[in-house]
């Protein structure tokens, strides 16, 4: 009985093996994801051609910037250091994920982002991120990378936690320029 | 009863002896392609009196120092400044290129030049860029914002705009 | 096994041949009939809207406010040609970016999709109007803000008009696959029209 058997069970065995291999495959994107370099405020994080450190997150209702200009809404402002490893490079890439929704840098006032780093030597400045009302609740990831496409390059990760951030009337983008150690 | 080994003696050496020699040549054939298709500049080949002949024109001898005198100049914590002075004699067609770039050599850092961030304004009579219309012998002067902790030797890398890929390639140890 | 199907066959003898094609047809037409006919079913008329109204197309929330022709307005970017009688034709919209991730407006499918019925069938210059330049303007997802789209066009063309019928249009996403990377928005197609005062701008006004 058991020998006539067998061969139908093992089919079965194999059958759910096979489809469970199948579900676990990663699918060929996964090739091409960046690499996540974990980040916390205060410390320096070292990618393949970047390295950041974050110094300060502050959020606002409204925004100022050293030529004038200002904004009202929902902030969110993170002030950090970057150099690059080899070569000048442009600060490109950076992202804050909240709940789903992905928010780019804002590029409606001058900030570090889109400018140029050097290696070996720090540039301080503040990314600001435009945000809906009443969004600045759960946690927010922070993607910062060189460039826009961040496929199998560095990317600097941060946890931001947002309900602990306390929302001020007003705060400033700082200027851009070499950090001060 | 002999062993096993005895009996396959003649396969395992020609296993022993084909293995290595598969991966060696598939191996040098794949690296192979490796270094050629990485992307070189030739370096055009400099003279005993430190000079070098591109694109028409006499380049160098090229002088490169440490600045002391950093007053009045934006220069932030950490870092210093080094300037390369090259004199570029033209010849009939005066050649065009862009600023050149520093390369540490021990490490490949490059870095370009840093007369805007310092603060000081450009300067006809000092620049860093390949004047395409000068008939006259210049110089190029190039100060370079570097960290601290970067050490020379140093690579001077000037393109002509006209000869690429080929490169003029001074060496300074400042 | 000749057995289990003998019934089958049987029947199926049974059945004159004449019958089966006229069964199967009458059931095919049932079928039609009960969809709709084979006639094409008449599209419905696309929605229209008025000032301060909103429309939803390309996953954008588009509400336009008004349209105004000037001599030129400083933060659209454009300047007429020297001798050429032109005029700067400007439609002011409140715009917000439904997706889940940012994009430009001036981006294929997106607020840059926008004509006027009756004017050249080209891309407007895109300016935020709370910041007054005409730099490039990223949509954050929910984040309203205020659009100007100005197109230049030639001054016989707007001389006597009142109001002008805004073509809005929806266009479908698509996530790049092999070649493609990334996402992207095609198939733009009109969905709707707004129809719109227009306003004509003193010259020595630039700002709306």
């Amino acid at each position: 009985m058991m020998k006539k058997a067998l061969p139908w069970v093992a089919t079965v065995v194999l059958l759910i093996g096979a489809w469970f291999v199948q579900l676990i495959t990663p699918s060929d994107d996964v090739a091409a994801e960046p690499f996540l370099v974990a980040a916390s405020i205060g410390s320096e994080a070292v990618g393949r051609e970047i390295v950041v450190t974050v110094l300060e997150v502050r959020a606002a209702s409204t925004v100022t910037s050293s030529s004038g200009w200002s904004a009202e809404g929902t902030w969110l402002l993170v002030d950090l250091n970057a150099e690059t490893v080899t070569a000048d490079r442009l600060l490109q890439g950076a992202t804050l994920t909240i709940d789903g929704l992905e928010f780019r840098a804002s590029e409606r006032m001058d900030s570090i982002f889109s400018t140029k780093l050097v290696p070996g030597i720090p540039r301080t400045g503040t990314i600001a991120f435009e945000l809906p009302d009443a969004s600045l609740t759960g946690t927010g990831i922070l993607h910062l990378s060189l460039g826009d496409d961040t496929r199998l390059d560095s990317v600097i990760e941060l946890t931001i936690p947002l309900d602990e951030l306390t929302t001020s009337a007003e705060e400033s983008v700082h200027v851009t320029e070499w950090a001060t150690s | 009863m002999t062993s096993w080994w005895r009996r396959n003696t003649v396969p395992l050496i020609a296993l022993a002896v084909l293995a290595p020699v598969t991966a060696g040549v598939i191996g040098w054939n794949e690296w192979q392609e490796y270094f050629q298709g990485r992307s070189t500049s030739p370096v055009a080949p400099e003279t005993e009196d430190g000079a070098v002949e591109l694109a028409g024109a006499t380049w160098g001898p090229i002088r490169g120092q440490y600045l002391e005198n950093v007053e009045g100049l934006t220069l932030p914590d950490g870092a210093e400044v080094v300037v390369a002075v090259i004199p570029v004699a033209p010849g009939e067609d005066p050649p065009s290129c862009p600023a050149p770039t520093l390369i540490e050599q021990s490490s490949g850092r490059e870095w370009s030049e840093g007369r805007f961030d310092l603060g000081v304004s450009s300067n006809p009579d000092e620049p860093t860029t390949c004047d395409s219309t000068a008939t006259e012998p210049y110089e190029l002067l190039l100060p370079y914002i570097v960290p601290e902790d970067a050490e020379g030797p140093f690579w001077v890398n000037i393109a002509p705009a006209a000869t690429t890929p080929k490169i003029v390639q001074f060496s300074i140890d400042p | 096994m000749p057995r289990r199907n003998q019934w089958a066959r049987a029947a199926i003898d049974r059945v004159p041949a004449r019958w089966l094609a006229t069964g199967a047809t009458g059931v095919f037409l049932a079928v039609t009939a009960a969809f709709g006919g084979l006639a094409s079913v008449p599209e419905p008329p696309l929605p229209e809207i008025g000032p301060g109204e909103t429309f939803t197309g390309a996953e954008l929330a588009m509400t336009p406010i008004r349209v105004t022709v000037a001599e030129e307005l400083e933060y659209s970017g454009l300047i007429a040609d020297a001798g050429v009688d032109e005029r700067v034709l400007t439609l002011i919209m409140d715009v917000t970016n439904l997706s889940d991730v940012p994009r430009r407006a001036e981006s294929d499918g997106s607020a840059s999709e926008v004509r006027i019925e009756g004017f050249p069938d080209v891309a407007p210059a895109i300016a935020r109007l709370e910041d007054e330049n005409f730099a490039v303007a990223w949509l954050q997802p929910n984040v309203p803000t205020q659009i100007a789209l100005s197109w230049l066009v030639s001054a016989d063309d707007v001389a006597d008009l009142t109001e002008v019928r805004v073509v809005l249009h929806t266009a479908t996403e698509y996530v790049g696959s092999s070649v493609m990377h990334g996402r992207y928005w095609d198939d733009v197609t009109v969905a709707g029209f707004a129809d719109l005062p227009v306003e004509e701008l003193p010259p020595a006004e630039d700002q709306s």
